[in-house]
């Protein structure tokens, strides 16, 4: 066990060379850098024109004038070093931008798997158990409308409903008065008290997938013969089911887990940008669009990182929950 | 305001130069009598009059001839002017020598001005005749002496007359010099509150002794702002949301220029400056500052944080290489001017040959362009720091370079000092919202001394890409004054909200003029390039369209089907006539036109090349608020057969690589825009091409302003194009009268000859303005030139609770 874990681990180091090396190269590849977008933005505001001098010396200020492996190797320096250089379009150091906002996008996963997790498992297992029955369909019907939705939709509608009842913005993860302040009890419970709508839009998705899953999952363990032995036993029916099918039913959530982080990283952009939630999303979205090869690129990687990381966390519950999965090679 | 302005007499004006340019006279006092002395003098001048009721012609000009070396001041030459009235010339004499002497350059209220001024006056018709003439030709010899002379004249037409034979340049040009002179004298003698009072805050803060005193904090001659409603309470926070990160959009709100545009946005109004000065050859513009401003920690504002940014910050290559800043810009580098200190509180911008549009110029830098906080910025700069490499390291920079740019403005660094009527306390870059607060040293005041602004403070939402957001904040009433990111095409949303979110929509017209129009490439090559360059081609794509529909398809028919031109009441505005040609839709005509260029048609029934290649017209729209309109433009060409695909609304405005990297390689053809008509003579790049993101002609562009002689050459500009950026350079180098002339050619032209598509223009913005929030103007000219909403005066701001 312990050797597999150290194996994958030092697989992970080539690979998020690969994987930065490559997300380097795809940002590369529009035309023109973060100098040609800043200046086609800026200089058309201020009405005059800017000569190739001063485009030069922006480049060279940025470190945008050295090919592009110079970038990249310089960077990778850098990020070795655990820094991972400085965003052009906010001119702050990648690592104070990132920070920001890592404790809430990991807040707000937590949040959300929590959601997702204490509702996804029971209502599966009970749609499982009665089959065709009105709450199954129910249900069902939920889970397609929770898939079928696109969250970003389903927070305007939430945000406009809550509006026309009078209820106000609720956008955000802060009331205004603690945008910019300290971290303290008030502040966390403000958060408390915010975070729970775009971890519901956010849950609904995944919920309604997961609850699909354990339900099929759940049906193929229920006729299987050592339910019927349990059964004909004499125990109790919800106890042989909690202790047996559903253990094996569960495996999809802990293969889950690797892509919970990452997903919530990029997956929650539209609703980030929708809700307005200080999460790393829509910061990689602006960063794109600005050309900000830096910072755009560092949160490539750390979104590579994770999901490595969380891969390799997942393979390590599965074997650990699951004692059919065996560890080899 | 110009109203208020127009009011004043050239006399008067002249009257009140005078007693500027005696204020800082070159000479030493000791060579003129000194203030007590011109004390004396119009003391007995005033006591002249007590007894015998008129002053004579002889005391005036005694007293002005003395008073122009010396310090005479605004009051006192008010008492002169008082004293010189009482005489017996009549109204409509006075109109009739002006109507001769100025050749119409004056405006009846100018007339009457003079006429109160002057109509119980001794003066003979004679005598006025000489007044005026020597106001207007003395003028003509140099501005000072002309003012000064004219003054002299106000009372004294002897001399005047005499000096008057100096006269030798073009007179209109003189004249034009003071009559900017006037208006901007004016405002900044407005008489100023005897006692100065402040906000509750401060008054804490002074009297813990953390602050000192209100008397202190303002310069000598603050500036006053007339309030819209009545005088205001202080307190309260204004909360406003923006759609982008931009620094010069988001200093719109709080922000000091030396110069900025009145409400009406017709008039360059001093604001951190007090006054402004052109010399007679518009070559040299003298800025006066108000002495004793200060930067929001305290620190004194001079002519030397104006000689640092040029010195250490443009002059320094490291820091900025290649060509001067925009705002020094000449025609050419040859022509690019320069910045002098004069003392403490003067500077001029000195060009090597004319350049007349310097105060416009200076209502625009944003953020740090044209001065910085020397105390403040020398901290990082190598010149002044010299371990500045190794902070910049410990900062986490490469170089002291980046570590400055880092810092070079109030949304990079929060910590720097400004001048605006609120400063910051987070960063626009980096925070997602930001509160700014009231700046103790503010220089203005209302006018009855009560320091603004009234408002607190104002937070400041930083939403970019989220336009549904901003829209649910504003129905929310979670925003007090919204003057961007309100959307035309949601105004029936915003107009139902009203109520539940206690606000009032306010519409205001925008300066530019057009909002969707398509720029014309005239420097594409081959074909396609011959195609556009014909004049009737372009005639009949613009009767093609249905402008009726797309004002009411897009702008809820609140727009107006018109050409490239601006709005009515600029100086520019060609006439009706030429702003609404080729506007009227007319299939058949643009069929008929089309049959005699393209007349083959292939099986699809779309016009072809005569070697059968199928024309394929190109519509990019470089904002995506021209994207409603762009999506209509192409089923009115296809209709009379010309094929047209759109490119789509992701534009190089939004950050959108493809079209912008079309124009780079001078591939695109029609282009939708916000084409900004208002100032072609500040901004010459958007309606002639003098940039490669000029959509008229991006290789021409590249071409004249030579910005990559090396990869993009460009190609030399002839024809009319060349002509066009003839009108707009020489539009900066002559006065503003003549400005007028050649900026009505230049939209004639747009218009008649169908330079670029004008579609819908003239359509009012909306802003939400919270209830209970007062002093608010009824409307105010928007504008990005016009920064808007500062000529909504936000200083003036309060809440009414």
């Amino acid at each position: 066990m312990l050797q597999f874990a150290i194996r994958r681990l030092l697989i992970i180091i080539p690979l998020l060379f690969l994987i930065s090396a490559t997300s380097f190269a795809i940002l590369q590849a529009p035309p023109g850098d973060y100098v040609t977008s800043y200046l086609a933005r800026v200089s058309m505001q201020q009405g005059f024109p800017v000569t190739k001098e001063e485009e030069n010396a922006l480049r060279r200020q940025y470190g945008l004038d050295q090919p592009i492996y110079m970038q990249y190797l310089k960077w990778l320096g850098k990020v070795l070093r655990g820094d991972f250089g400085l965003s052009t379009a906010r001119e702050a150091p990648v690592n104070q931008l990132v920070k920001d906002r890592l404790l809430m996008t990991v807040s707000l996963s937590f949040v959300t798997i929590l959601f997702v997790w204490t509702l996804a498992i029971p209502i599966g297992v009970v749609s499982a158990v009665k089959q065709y029955s009105i709450l199954d369909y129910i249900a069902t019907f939920a889970a397609y409308i929770g898939v079928g939705t696109p969250n970003f939709l389903l927070a305007l509608a939430i945000m406009w409903v809550v509006l026309d009842l009078g209820g106000g913005y609720i956008g955000g993860l802060f009331s205004p008065e603690y945008m910019n302040a300290p971290w303290s009890w008030a502040r966390v419970l403000d958060v408390l008290k915010h975070i729970w709508i775009p971890a519901i839009i956010l849950g609904t998705d995944g919920m309604a997938g997961l609850t699909r899953i354990v339900r099929a999952n759940m049906l193929d363990e229920l006729h299987k013969p050592y339910v019927l032995t349990a059964l004909a036993k004499g125990l109790p029916i919800w106890r042989v089911i909690l202790k047996y099918p559903m253990r094996t039913a569960l495996n999809p959530f802990f293969s889950g887990i690797g892509y919970a982080l990452p997903q919530l990283f990029s997956g929650a952009t539209i609703l980030g940008v929708v809700l307005g939630l200080p999460i790393i999303g829509p910061l990689l979205l602006e960063a794109t669009l600005e050309e900000d090869m830096l910072l755009a690129g560092s949160l490539l990687f750390i979104l590579a990182g994770l999901t490595l990381i969380g891969t390799l966390v997942s393979d390590l519950i599965l074997a650990w929950a699951d004692p059919r999965i065996r560890i080899e090679g | 305001m110009i109203g208020k302005a127009r009011k004043l007499s050239l006399l008067w004006a002249a009257l009140l130069a005078a007693a500027l340019v005696a204020c800082t006279a070159d000479q030493p006092a000791d060579t003129g009598p000194s203030a007590a002395d011109i004390e004396q003098i119009v003391k007995s001048a005033v006591a002249d009059i007590d007894t015998s009721g008129q002053l004579s012609a002889a005391d005036v000009q005694r007293i002005v001839s003395e008073s122009v070396a010396g310090q005479l001041s605004a009051a006192d030459v008010q008492r002169i002017v008082d004293a010189s009235t009482g005489g017996q010339l009549s109204a409509a004499d006075v109109q009739r020598i002006v109507g001769d002497a100025t050749g119409g350059q004056l405006t009846a209220s100018d007339v009457q001005k003079i006429v109160d001024a002057s109509a119980q006056g001794q003066l003979t018709t004679a005598d006025v005749q000489r007044i005026i003439s020597a106001s207007v030709n003395e003028a003509v010899e140099e501005a000072r002496k002309a003012t000064a002379a004219a003054q002299a004249a106000g009372a004294a037409a002897e001399a005047a007359g005499a000096a008057a034979s100096a006269a030798a340049m073009d007179a209109q040009k003189a004249l034009e010099g003071v009559e900017l002179q006037k208006e901007l004298v004016r405002e900044a003698t407005a008489p100023a509150p005897l006692e100065y009072k402040e906000a509750p805050e401060l008054a804490q803060l002074v009297s813990a002794g953390k602050l000192p005193p209100v008397e202190e904090r303002l310069p000598s001659e603050p500036l006053v702002i007339p309030v819209f409603d009545e005088i205001g309470k202080y307190g309260g926070d204004m909360r406003a949301a923006f759609s982008s990160r931009s620094v010069c959009n988001q200093e719109r709100y709080a922000r000091s220029t030396l110069f900025r545009f009145s409400t009406d946005g017709s008039t360059i109004i001093p604001n951190l400056a007090k006054s402004l000065d052109i010399s007679p050859d518009g070559k040299v513009t003298t800025v006066q500052l108000r002495a004793g401003t200060k930067w929001s920690d305290g620190m004194p504002f001079t002519a030397d944080d104006f000689l640092y940014w040029l010195d250490d910050v443009e002059g320094n290559e490291e820091l900025r290489p290649g060509r001067i800043a925009s705002y020094l810009r000449g025609q050419t580098e040859a022509d690019d001017g320069t910045l002098v200190k004069v003392d403490d509180y003067t500077i001029q911008y000195v060009f090597p040959s004319a350049m007349t549009s310097m105060a416009k110029r200076l209502t625009n830098p944003c953020s740090f362009s044209t001065f910085a906080p020397a105390h403040f910025m020398k901290q990082f700069h190598k010149g002044y720091n010299t371990d500045a490499d190794a902070d910049a390291a410990e900062a986490g920079f490469e170089t002291w370079v980046q570590w400055y740019t880092a810092n070079d403005g109030p949304h990079e660094n929060p910590e720097i000092p400004v001048l605006n009527a609120w400063y910051q306390t987070g960063s626009i870059l980096k925070d997602d919202v930001v509160v700014f607060k009231r700046n103790p040293y503010y220089v203005g005041v209302d006018p009855e001394g009560n320091q603004l602004p009234y408002i607190d403070t104002m937070t400041h939402f930083l939403i970019p890409g989220n336009q549904e957001r901003i829209n649910l904040m504003v129905l929310g009433g979670e925003v007090d004054f919204q003057a961007f990111a309100i959307n035309n095409a949601d105004l029936p949303l915003f107009k139902q909200g009203e109520e539940n979110g206690d606000y009032r929509l306010v519409g205001h017209p925008v300066a530019r003029g057009i909002w969707d129009g398509m720029y014309i490439n005239f420097s594409l090559p081959g074909p396609y390039g011959d195609l556009l360059r014909n004049v009737d081609f372009r005639r009949a794509l613009s009767i093609a369209i249905d402008r009726d529909a797309i004002n009411q398809n897009t702008y809820l028919g609140l727009g107006e089907a018109r050409q490239v031109v601006p709005l009515k009441n600029s100086p520019f505005y060609p006439g009706d006539e030429a702003a609404f040609a080729w506007t009227q839709y007319d299939v058949d005509t643009a069929n008929a036109m089309l049959d005699e260029i393209l007349p083959n048609k292939d099986s699809d029934g779309f016009r072809t090349f005569e070697d059968g290649e199928r024309v394929v017209l190109l519509v990019d729209a470089w904002n995506q608020i021209n994207d409603s309109a762009s999506l209509q433009v192409p089923q009115y060409w296809e209709a009379v057969g010309l094929k047209t695909e759109y490119g789509g609304a992701l534009g190089g405005e939004q950050g959108g690589t493809i079209i912008r990297d079309r124009v780079q390689q001078n591939e695109n053809m029609f282009m939708m825009y916000v084409i900004n008509a208002a100032h072609p003579f500040v901004q010459n790049s958007y309606t002639s091409p003098t940039a490669w993101w000029s959509f008229s002609g991006p290789a021409y562009g590249s071409h004249y302003c030579q910005c990559h002689p090396e990869d993009d050459p460009g190609i030399e500009t002839s024809g009319e194009m060349k002509e066009l950026i003839d009108l707009h350079l020489k539009g900066t180098t002559v006065p503003e009268a003549e400005q007028a002339t050649l900026g009505k050619e230049i939209f004639r032209r747009w218009a008649e000859d169908v330079y670029g598509i004008g579609l819908v223009g003239n359509v009012p913005r909306y802003a939400a303005v919270k209830n209970g929030l007062r002093n608010v103007p009824s409307s105010w000219m928007g504008g990005a030139t016009e920064r808007s909403p500062s000529t909504a005066f936000l200083e003036q701001f309060y809440w009414q609770r």
